[in-house]
């Protein structure tokens, strides 16, 4: 395939920059911000000393790439045919469950490498974690729904196109039901690899299990899921949600009231959708 | 669904920018089931008008109506878009089952697609991903969807972009049985040299208004008409 020539490719950088830079420049700065502003607290407790803000809001910005990196990652699929009984994940358990749109987004996601190279992360991350510091494991399991963030815009994209009026409630749902699964496999994969299935295990998974629900009822906000911008915004929810839930976790039942709430009132979310004129193949 | 009519609908993608102000009380306009062509230069809202009556984009005002009734877009509508986003980790008999809203057994699928299957030579294909296919094979898959609907009206948008001349013939075929079921088919085509002799109705566009061949250009049937006649015919038109 031919490129295009370099003189072309500045000149559409540039109009890009001059596009989008202010809006998306000034809405990035102010939910990164947040982010850093919200964890900041939380990092000085954890290290017993004072943090300035401008170091901790670069690498915010800088760990949310990472994220995007992992759903880049050009993995193949997963098979589960080895050991689980043929068409596990395409037929037997999502063919019973309700409309198309869960059902192909549990089928795509379930069977990406990157999925599962994720959750590896996030396992392995957790055990390396010194005890003392075993809290930022609820950080650490939003992972895998920071990855699936970078590609949300192109699921709202078939979302709109296939169920205009249902589809952002039924995204947000199926976003949540691949999440919890993937929160599920990696907290017990987490206790079996530190042998702690103790109760800083069961607060761990009611902190990850606040955190994630919380940041799934903010899959449509940051400019209409805006690859990173998203991020940001669901960080900030997960971090406050998190934290919160780890400390009691009655708090996980005000992240589930919140995601309900906020899948009942999304359905016009999909309206701002834009860029449905392009071919997208998702990752 | 015999016959859409409009409600003083009106479609654009902005309230300042009308393309289409549709009401069948004044201008007796009525779409019939059976198979429609909308021929139109690029940007006079052909596709803006078919994701509007699926209720992919708002309409500015109005509504349509399917035989006097307020048209359930979300149960009776299909729209296919012309461009083809798909997750590359999905087979395409599933992706059939999701646009087609369809949960027909292995046995009914077999029964009701294994002859279209196998004249868009999609066998080979079946078994892979559909990020592994051509955007012709992707093309093709989409046509299998829209077959698996039963739903009673069809937007095809470009629906003919990126098929080989076998899969044209196999796409005709089709198109005739959803004729002969009595759908409401409404297609955005550029190339519809291919489709003109299966129309109903050809439909052009002018001053925001559609207009049936015979309101617009009359003389012969367009069907009837060589390609080359007929393109002349819609150039002068438009000219």
């Amino acid at each position: 395939m031919q490129t295009l020539p370099l003189r072309l490719r500045l000149l559409n950088a540039w109009r890009w920059l001059r596009e989008y830079f202010w809006i998306w420049g000034f809405l990035s700065v102010i939910y990164s911000l947040t982010v850093a502003l919200v964890l900041q607290p939380l990092v000085e407790q954890a290290l017993k000393r004072e943090l300035t803000l401008a170091p901790l809001w670069i690498s915010v910005c800088a760990l949310l790439l990472i994220p995007g990196m992992l759903e880049r990652l050009p993995l193949p699929p997963i098979s589960f045919r080895f050991f689980m009984p043929a068409g596990t994940f395409s037929e037997r358990i999502w063919s019973s469950l309700g409309e198309g749109l869960g059902r192909l987004y549990l089928r795509h996601e379930l069977r990406r490498g990157a999925a599962w190279f994720t959750i590896v992360v996030v396992v392995l991350g957790g055990s390396l974690l010194p005890v003392g510091y075993r809290a930022f494991w609820v950080l650490l399991a939003q992972l895998p729904l920071q990855r699936a963030l970078f590609s949300i815009h192109h699921w709202r994209a078939i979302a709109v196109l296939h169920h205009p009026a249902h589809g952002a409630m039924r995204l947000m749902i199926a976003v949540t039901s691949a999440q919890l699964i993937q929160l599920g496999v990696g907290w017990v994969a987490l206790g079996a690899v530190t042998g702690d299935f103790g109760q800083t295990w069961l607060k761990l998974g009611a902190g990850a299990l606040g955190g994630l629900l919380a940041a799934c009822a903010t899959i449509f906000e940051g400019d209409s899921g805006r690859p990173w911008l998203v991020n940001f915004v669901a960080m900030t929810a997960a971090i406050v949600a998190g934290f919160l839930s780890f400390w009691s976790p009655w708090f996980v039942f005000l992240s589930i009231y919140g995601l309900l709430n906020m899948a009942g009132r999304v359905s016009g979310r999909l309206r701002s959708v834009e860029h449905l004129d392009e071919d997208h193949l998702v990752p | 669904m015999k016959i859409i009519s409009f409600l003083d609908y009106k479609v654009g993608r902005k309230a300042s920018q009308t393309l289409l102000e549709l009401d069948s009380a004044k201008d007796g306009l009525r779409i019939n089931a059976g198979l429609n062509l909308i021929v139109a230069p690029n940007g006079k809202g052909k596709t803006t008008f078919l994701q509007t009556l699926a209720d992919v984009l708002p309409a500015l005002g109005g509504e349509p109506m399917a035989d006097g009734k307020s048209l359930p877009a979300g149960r009776d509508v299909l729209y296919v878009s012309e461009y083809l986003s798909f997750p590359k980790f999905i087979y395409p008999m599933e992706w059939v089952d999701f646009m087609s809203g369809s949960r027909m057994s292995p046995a009914e699928r077999e029964r009701e697609l294994a002859p279209w299957i196998e004249g868009f030579a999609l066998e080979p294909k079946m078994g892979s991903f559909l990020g592994r296919m051509s955007q012709g094979e992707r093309r093709k898959v989409t046509w299998l969807g829209a077959h698996a609907s039963k739903k009673p009206m069809l937007l095809l948008d470009e629906p003919l972009d990126g098929l080989d001349l076998l899969a044209i013939k196999t796409a005709r075929a089709m198109v005739s049985r959803w004729k002969e079921e009595g759908r409401v088919i409404l297609v955005v085509a550029h190339q519809v040299g291919e489709l003109i002799d299966l129309a109903d109705e050809v439909w052009l566009i002018r001053d925001r208004k559609l207009l049936t061949w015979d309101k617009a250009i009359g003389g012969q049937k367009p069907q009837a008409m060589p390609a080359e006649d007929f393109r002349s015919n819609v150039l002068k038109f438009y000219s």
